[in-house]
């Protein structure tokens, strides 16, 4: 059995008094596409942020390809290959889009590759080359979340980590959404999905946990689940939006 | 708060306990030299700024360092006040009539200090009350240097640089030591009212506390308008004990030091303020030995400004490691099973606040972080 | 004209040093939110490099004065600073108000209370005279140094992949820091360059004043503070342009008040940055905590 690029072992997470993950437990494989869903609340957005070192786990591990990240600052998680697109996509608002792509590529050294890359998401994200000298500010929810992957992107992460990448979007923008990234993981490309929008989610991972209270309650397959919006009924008590 | 107090000490249990100890130590020093007494005296006279400065900080958690503009009002205006009329005629020949006329005996010239101080802070907290965190701190340095600036070249009722002198002198060890009961009591019974809890609610979640009903600015303007009126009485206290006062003494030093105090002892607690008061004196009269070249008897390089180097480096060592202070912003503890006619205990030091660095990453709160740009 | 010509020279170098001492200021406010009192600090311990060092040829006393000013800029983050960088601004507050008051007190300690004088360089001391307007060459210098170090930070700020992730940690630290900007370089390199401005601040007021004592650079601390207040604390243009604000300001009411309220006039003007603050704390100071928009 291959070791997985991603291995969380007893993740734990505290602000303050409150504790928002109980010892979780993932595993995610090279060139998968896992998704974390659950009510609000459940801990998801606190796991990936456990994971990209924005929060200090209170105990548990993190490795990503056999290194320790756990307890890493976030500049120096992502030089192991983990990028975070987080929620509310935090762009700069302030500065252009192309500086938020580069910003992206902060950690890369050949300017020769990052050109390539750049052209790269230009392509996948055409919207974005017409808006290159604009203020990120200006630009649409959905042309910000579009920058936000692309950015994530320019850094050629090994674990693409997404979190709640559909939130606030137009139906049509939900569609654009997880077709890029069904899109990356035909690409290879190794992702973790946080997702509200469960339906969708479960049917387009490999495999779903799913988080309540700060635990994972159950794991598997589409089909192991009972499909998507079973599952969504089930587990997620009318909690799941946008669908 | 419940089971912080003793059965004998009753209501008041705290501040007389503190009382008592703050006695102890000040009949402790008139058994020294008479220059040792009138060291006393000033400290005592700390402990009412660092406590009127408490009142405020501690119960509503916002910063001010413009709290020493409410000593220079108190100050000036008791000092004017027990000035004789034919020495006011004399040194002050331009000043209104009201300020040449009126006089006062000491004790009457402390209370109206204070009570300047209070009228002066009740119109400033009309709009400060409003702003909290940094915004408040960097209002009221701005509020000192205005203060002091109107102090320096006020003439005709201030002198100017040259200040007020020749004021009688007042503040003996008993009068100060009568303050200071005053000062704890008045700190420790508004603390306890609804108006101190409710501030104090207002201290740990602001939002909340608002949610519920509790109007915020009032709260914080009612513990500005008493915390000046203390350090109103503190600088008039001390203008009575030097027999004169200036521009610069309740200046950014002062606000230093007090803050110092302040923070040492720990920002949260009465307690903490009265410790922090006492401790600051005592090392500091050691380190001003040590300054005039000597300690314990041993000679030692005599270096002006050393006190101040080693208290900036206690300060900042404390803000460091014990943000909390020495007492960790808690009060006095009796012992369960002992009486309260037992000496209190020292207040224990790992019993402190949740620490607020530990374990936080630099960013990792990103509420603390909104959008700026350069 | 030449009354209001004279006016104009006056506001022109008052608000240029004045945007100095508040760009010094925002510059680490921007990143860390940390009003920094203790650059106060760096001026007077440039000051008393220069003092030090009479005697040596001018450039070798400004590469000095410029390198004590950067070296203590780090010291005091990396010693006193980066403990205290995730609590809340105001204990920030109190930390940099601490460190002014104990290198001031230390500088006491070692150089004595009493000013030290020196002489920056001759130029600093004369001036032109154009038939009723008065100029002294230092405020010619002082307009062109402040102009230089302004443009330069500019260009550095927004042409250079260093300066593109200072303007990005400025905005929003943490999503910088997941990208892999390092936090420590970036919050290192806003100190230094806060120390490059304050030694020339050190260079300017020297010149002016000719003698440094331990205070030396509070009070410009303490305007520049207000400079950067006016201009909104963290926004480096907000700072350029509070600081010739206040500069005008200061003259204006120089000029129009009656000569009774004349000495009152910093009363004035720092009265008017509280009002301020009270009535736009969120519009002004935007930073995050305890503040309501």
């Amino acid at each position: 059995m291959v070791d997985p690029l991603l291995s969380v072992r007893g993740l734990t997470v505290r602000y303050g008094s409150v504790t928002a993950l109980h010892g979780v437990d993932l595993d995610v494989h090279q060139g998968e596409l896992v998704s974390l869903v659950g009510p609000n609340g459940a801990g998801k957005s606190s796991t990936l942020a456990a994971v990209s070192g924005l929060v200090r786990p209170a105990a548990g591990t993190v490795t990503v390809a056999g290194d320790m990240v756990s307890g890493l600052a976030p500049e120096r998680v992502v030089r192991h290959g983990v990028a975070l697109v987080p929620e509310g996509r935090k762009i700069f608002t302030s500065l252009t889009v192309a500086e938020n792509l580069a910003l992206g590529a902060t950690i890369r050294r050949d300017a020769a590759g990052v050109a390539a890359d750049l052209e790269r998401q230009l392509d996948r994200f055409p919207i974005l080359r017409d808006r290159c000298s604009q203020q990120a500010g200006l630009l649409s929810g959905g042309e910000q979340q579009q920058l936000a992957i692309a950015r994530a992107l320019m850094s050629r992460p090994r674990l693409l980590l997404l979190d709640e990448p559909s939130l606030g979007l137009a139906p049509r923008l939900v569609d654009l959404v997880f077709e890029t990234v069904a899109q990356l993981r035909r690409e290879g490309l190794t992702i973790v999905l946080v997702e509200q929008n469960a339906t969708r989610a479960v049917e387009l991972a490999d495999r779903t946990s799913i988080l309540r209270s700060g635990r994972i309650v159950r794991s598997g397959t589409a089909e192991e689940l009972g499909g998507g919006a079973a599952m969504a009924a089930e587990y997620l008590g009318g909690a799941e939006v946008g669908s | 708060m419940n089971g912080l107090l003793g059965r004998a000490g009753g209501a008041l249990g705290v501040p007389l306990a503190l009382f008592v100890g703050i006695v102890v130590v000040a009949l402790l020093a008139t058994t020294g030299p008479a220059s040792v007494e009138r060291l006393a005296v000033g400290g005592l006279v700390n402990v009412v700024l660092v406590v009127g400065l408490y009142v405020f900080v501690g119960n509503s958690g916002v910063w001010s360092f413009g709290h020493m503009s409410f000593a220079l009002v108190g100050g000036y205006v008791a000092g004017l006040l027990a000035m004789p009329v034919r020495l006011k005629g004399q040194l002050l020949p331009d000043a209104p009539a009201l300020v040449r006329d009126l006089h006062a005996g000491p004790f009457v010239a402390v209370v109206v200090g204070g009570l300047a101080a209070a009228v002066v802070a009740a119109v400033v907290a009309v709009p400060l009350s409003r702003i909290g965190g940094l915004s408040a701190g960097l209002a009221t340095v701005s509020l000192l240097i205005a203060f002091s600036v109107v102090a320096a070249q006020w003439q005709s009722v201030t002198r100017g640089q040259k200040g007020l002198s020749s004021i009688p002198m007042g503040t003996t060890m008993p009068v100060a030591l009568g303050w200071v009961l005053v000062a704890l009591l008045v700190a420790w019974t508004y603390q306890r009212s609804s108006f101190g809890i409710r501030l104090r609610a207002s201290k740990s979640d602001e939002v909340a506390a608002a949610a519920s009903g509790i109007s915020v600015p009032v709260q914080r303007g009612v513990a500005f308008v008493l915390s000046a009126f203390l350090t109103g009485v503190g600088g008039a206290l001390f203008a009575l004990q030097l027999g004169s006062i200036n521009p610069g003494v309740f200046y950014l030093d002062y606000t230093f030091l007090i803050i110092t105090m302040l923070v040492l002892g720990g920002a949260g607690s009465l307690t903490g303020a009265v410790v922090g008061s006492v401790a600051v004196s005592a090392l500091a009269e050691v380190l001003r030995r040590a300054e005039g070249g000597s300690l314990l008897g041993l000679p030692v390089p005599a270096r002006p400004g050393l006190a101040d180097v080693v208290l900036g480096i206690v300060l900042v060592v404390m803000l460091l490691r014990r943000p909390g202070g020495l007492t960790g912003g808690r009060e006095l503890r009796w012992p369960r099973r002992h009486g309260a006619g037992d000496r209190p205990p020292p207040v224990s030091p790992t019993a402190s606040e949740p620490d607020p660095l530990a374990g936080v990453a630099l960013g990792a709160g990103s509420d603390s972080r909104r959008e700026d740009s350069p | 004209m030449s009354t209001l010509l004279q006016s104009l020279v006056n506001a022109l170098n008052l608000g240029g040093l004045y945007a100095l001492y508040a760009l010094g200021m925002a510059m680490v406010f921007g990143i860390l939110r940390l009003v920094n009192f203790a650059h106060s600090s760096l001026i007077m311990a440039g000051g008393y490099t220069l003092v030090f060092t009479a005697g040596l040829p001018l450039i070798v006393r400004l590469v000095l004065t410029v390198a004590v000013c950067v070296a203590l800029a780090l010291v005091l983050e990396l010693v006193a600073f980066r403990g205290v960088r995730a609590a809340a601004p105001e204990t920030m507050l109190v930390t940099s108000f601490a460190v002014s008051m104990l290198l001031a007190s230390l500088a006491e300690s070692l150089f004595g209370a009493l000013p030290r004088s020196t002489d920056v360089d001759p130029v600093f001391r004369e001036s032109w005279t154009f038939g009723q307007v008065y100029l002294p060459k230092i405020n010619v210098v002082t307009v062109i140094v402040v102009a230089v170090l302004i443009g330069g930070l500019g260009l550095f700020l927004t042409r250079t992949p260093a300066g593109l992730r200072m303007r990005a940690a400025a905005e929003d630290f943490s999503t910088a820091r997941l990208l892999g900007v390092a936090a420590d370089r970036v919050i290192s390199l806003a100190f230094a360059i806060s120390g490059v401005l304050a030694a020339a601040a050190a260079v300017l007021l020297l010149g002016a004043n000719g003698s440094v004592t331990p205070t030396f650079g509070v009070n410009a601390v303490l305007f520049g503070l207000i400079a950067a207040v006016v201009g909104g604390l963290s926004s480096l243009r907000g700072a350029v342009v509070g600081g010739f604000v206040l500069g005008g300001a200061s003259q204006v009411l120089q000029e129009v008040l009656p000569v009774a309220l004349t000495p009152f006039r910093d009363a004035l003007l720092f009265a008017a940055v509280f009002c301020l603050l009270v009535v736009r704390p969120g519009g002004l100071i935007r930073s995050g905590q305890g503040v309501r928009v």
